[in-house]
């Protein structure tokens, strides 16, 4: 009678367990990896999204439509359309899809710009994977891909300005290189923008000692947000770079990363060492003409460690040399006055 | 035996025995082959140059010369021209053949040639090297350089003779042709892609305390070819870690989002994100130094990690961290759902 109950148990549980089956660990290739489109009003558009489904079982996925927005704090994200927004722009074939195990899957979609749209539409397609709750688990983590579609509509009205919110140096005295540079850029128009351009650094001459190159992923900015484009000043003859550990940096017992101080004997003659001056030149295209926009800032590249160390060592010398030569002009006077 | 076929054998005996006298008198054997390889065959009107092999069928001694005419087409859109600069034609040893399509044959550089300005007569050329001795069977071969321009119209049978002085001396016919296009371009495009997985997608705190921080984590995995790199978002439900039976929600720490807060002193539920292969950079709202440290998430996606650059198997990972307070309600259905959005860099 128990072995009864127990297999009666048991089979009861397999029409449970096939749900958690459904939970699945997401594994995704998305190609490619945003859309950029210039469309005019009343224009349909066509593409695809290809979809690759890296694990070894059928992938279950949610098409939605997103808007690209602007949070509070400036950042990009996606967010739910607004309800007075027309989000049937879009249409797929279907809005759940099953991609096949460790199989491409073309997914076509169609983009019917209406005739009184906006001129900067950004929206995300999102692809969410079916994910159920596990026994057991609080917390259920559902990994989305969204590709994300810029859509300029071609239309009179369209405004392409942007302005350099920042260009700061990482420290304004550095030790060693690299020195870090964070350029700030803001789009004030109502078009996205894809500004690019270099960083010249001088010394006291006029000679560029280095231009570094900012944004040459061609990146874009939305409408009335921020980007942050970085880069880094690396060529000198000490440079401080992070100690990596299979190809992780390794970090403090104050999570910080570790660093080891490099000398490149080949670049002697880079040696960095006073006051440099920074100046970022950058250009967007407003429709009309490269615009440009710049700015400057100053910072310090001074390896005192180094500088204490070799001025230690010289004092060293000279007061080694000095006591050394009193001794011998000592000894000298005394052999003469011995004579 | 009839008249016509004692004609005939009489004919057949008369030219066997002037067989030797007729070979003698164009001194030279046929080689076992000959070539002329282009270096392009396309019919454009360029200059091309190219190489010549000869093998010869038997011993070939006291060489001086060797020869190579190019035929000359119709004379006009057809065929080869020949450049009136002689020393176009230099020859040069370097990269000869291999002949792999002969197994066992590989080229032997035609002895004396290198660096030879041939003359140039009409549709053949000359060059002229210090005596010396081919040996039946090698496969000699000598460049020439870009002096041969295939005339406009392409055209096929555009026969020629190399030949050399030595005695007996060899000759080979060979034939080439011209080419309308004798490239192919390949072309290809590599796609911008985007792969992006999770190392699980449940979290199970088990039995949360008064005074121990709770932790659990989940490993994100970006790859991405795109030189803009990549950006992840996360948001999680609006009642955040909440229990339906007791109509009641493990409070974030008092404060609000953008804080990084210590459960080491306080209670909540926080997430902390450590970076990872690649170094991604952690958005500070997020970024906790120590294992009990984190930021608040929200029911809006929040910028959690980015990078700026193309990744290979970038990670990073996410932290989920709890500590209820006494007062909390007991439940076993505490339950929250995050969500974790990752986007190629636009």
């Amino acid at each position: 009678m128990k072995n009864l109950l127990f297999a009666i148990f048991t089979l009861s549980l397999t029409f449970i367990l096939p749900a958690s089956a459904f939970a699945q660990n997401v594994d995704l290739t998305v190609s490619p990896v945003f859309f950029d489109f210039s469309p005019d009003p009343g224009e349909v558009l066509k593409d695809k999204v290809r979809v690759h489904n890296n694990t070894s079982t059928p992938l279950q996925l949610t098409i939605t439509i997103d808007s690209m927005g602007v949070n509070d704090r400036g950042d990009v994200v996606p967010q739910a359309l607004p309800s007075t927004e027309n989000s049937n722009w879009f249409s797929f074939t279907a809005n759940k899809i099953t991609v096949p195990a460790n199989e491409w899957l073309d997914v076509p979609y169609t983009i019917s710009v209406p005739q009184n749209a906006a001129f900067g539409n950004y929206f995300a397609i999102t692809f969410a994977p079916a994910v159920t709750k596990t026994p057991g688990s609080n917390a259920l983590v559902q990994g989305n891909v969204v590709v994300p579609v810029l859509l300029n509509v071609q239309k009179e009205g369209s405004i392409a300005t942007a302005s350099i919110e920042s260009f700061q140096v990482g420290s304004f005295v550095n030790e060693f290189l690299p020195v870090d540079f964070s350029v700030s850029v803001k789009n004030t128009g109502n078009i996205h923008l894809s500004p690019r351009g270099n960083i010249f650094i001088r010394g006291g001459g006029d000679k560029d000692l280095a231009i570094l190159e900012i944004n040459s992923a061609k990146s874009n900015i939305l409408p009335n947000s921020a980007r942050a484009f970085t880069s880094k000043w690396s060529d000198g003859f000490l440079v401080r770079e992070s100690v990596l550990e299979n190809g992780v940096a390794k970090l403090n017992n104050r999570g910080e990363p570790l660093t080891k101080i490099v000398i490149n004997w080949n670049k002697l003659t880079n040696f960095r060492i006073g006051k440099y001056t920074a100046y970022v030149l950058l250009a967007y295209d407003d429709g009309k003409r490269d615009v440009p926009i710049d700015a400057t800032t100053t910072f310090w590249v001074f390896p005192y460690t180094a500088v204490i160390i070799g001025v230690g060592l010289v004092l060293l010398v000279l007061i080694g040399g000095s006591a050394g030569l009193k001794a011998m002009v000592k000894r000298e006077a005394k052999k003469l006055r011995s004579q | 035996m009839n008249r016509p076929f004692a004609v005939f054998l009489a004919t057949a005996f008369f030219l066997l025995i002037l067989t030797p006298f007729l070979s003698s008198s164009v001194h030279a054997d046929p080689a076992t082959w000959g070539l002329v390889r282009l270096n392009r065959m396309q019919a454009q009107a360029v200059a091309t140059g190219g190489t010549v092999c000869l093998n010869p069928s038997a011993s070939d001694t006291s060489v001086t010369t060797i020869a190579v005419s190019f035929s000359n087409g119709n004379g006009t859109t057809t065929g080869f021209t020949l450049s009136g600069t002689a020393a176009d034609f230099n020859a040069s040893v370097t990269n000869l053949p291999a002949f792999g399509q002969y197994p066992g044959t590989t080229a032997t550089a035609f002895p004396g040639i290198d660096g030879i300005t041939p003359v140039v007569n009409s549709q053949t050329i000359t060059y002229t090297v210090a005596s010396t001795s081919l040996t039946a069977g090698t496969i000699y071969c000598f460049n020439f350089g870009a002096g041969l321009t295939p005339r406009t119209t392409a055209a096929s049978d555009l026969t020629g003779v190399i030949s050399t002085n030595g005695s007996p001396g060899e000759t080979a016919i060979y034939a080439t042709a011209t080419l309308t296009a004798d490239q192919i371009d390949v072309t290809a495009t590599v796609p911008a892609v985007f792969s992006f997985s999770l190392s699980g997608n449940s979290i199970g705190f088990g039995n949360l305390t008064t005074d121990t921080v709770s932790s659990q984590a989940v490993t994100a995995t970006i790859n991405t070819n795109a030189d803009s790199g990549w950006v992840a978002w996360i948001k999680n439900s609006t009642n955040g870690l909440y229990s339906t039976t007791q109509s009641s929600a493990i409070a974030v720490p008092t404060g609000s989002y953008g804080n990084i807060y210590d459960l080491a002193t306080t209670t909540g539920y926080v997430l902390d994100v450590n970076s990872g292969t690649g170094s991604p950079t952690v958005d500070s709202a997020y970024n906790g130094t120590s294992v009990t440290e984190g930021g608040i998430m929200t029911n809006i996606f929040r910028q959690m990690a980015l990078k700026t650059t193309a990744g290979s198997a970038d990670t990073f990972v996410l932290n989920f961290r709890a500590k209820v307070a006494t007062i909390q309600p007991v439940a076993s259905d505490y339950i929250d759902t995050v969500t974790v959005a990752v986007a190629g860099e636009y």
